[in-house]
């Protein structure tokens, strides 16, 4: 529902890809790949490195398995950097973790990862 | 409905559950439903000093809005049948 909404609105003048041809490591071929809703960007994102930008001053960079319209998300590889005020002092802490499911209400933004991080 | 699924295929594993209040807790997963809420038997505190009073729980449900994550191990995951389902619900739910 929500998406058609965002569809109509954006009409033709937005981001627009309406034929493709995507072919996955199983040899599945996807004809017909649109990117007019927002959340179909991260389509393209599968199987690379993202970041993930959290609540909480939380962030991840993984390689992304899954994702749902809630922004529920898989993450291989994943490191976790939490930053924290101790004593007016920034300190960040990291956490690695091979497989991690992130919860949609946490997330606040999702991207490529740049090469260097 | 992907990450019901998903949850699914993880019954009777051994997971690890970090709940927004920073608490994390260990345990098999029992069940799960359409909210994501889930049930763990044989639980552990990760951090049984900083949470005592989970000491003597042995299981537990979890309200799924109360998740941060659940870590897994590589093991429990086929990366190529989840990638594949996850392309597969992005074109679903165009419809």
């Amino acid at each position: 529902m929500v998406n058609q909404c965002l569809m109509k609105k954006s009409g033709s003048k937005g981001f627009r890809i309406t034929t493709s041809i995507s072919c996955n490591k199983s040899g599945s071929l996807y004809l017909k790949m649109s990117l007019d809703a927002p959340l179909d960007l991260l389509k393209l994102n599968l199987d690379e490195k993202v970041y993930v930008k959290l609540r909480g001053a939380r962030e991840l960079t993984g390689t992304l398995q899954a994702f749902d319209s809630h922004c529920n998300i898989v993450l291989s590889d994943a490191v976790e950097s939490i930053y924290e005020l101790v004593d007016g002092e920034l300190k960040s802490t990291e956490k690695s973790s091979e497989m991690v499911f992130v919860r949609g209400d946490s997330v606040t933004l999702i991207t490529a990862a740049s090469d260097d991080e | 409905m992907l990450f019901f699924s998903f949850f699914k295929t993880l019954v009777d594993q051994e997971v690890v559950v970090e709940l927004k209040n920073d608490i994390e807790l260990k345990g098999t997963l029992k069940s799960v439903d359409q909210f994501l809420n889930l049930k763990l038997d044989n639980i552990s505190c990760t951090d049984q000093t900083k949470y005592p009073h989970l000491g003597s729980v042995r299981n537990i449900f979890i309200r799924g809005s109360t998740v941060r994550y659940v870590y897994l191990n590589k093991n429990m995951v086929d990366i190529n049948l989840l990638q594949d389902a996850a392309r597969r619900e992005a074109m679903t739910e165009k419809k």
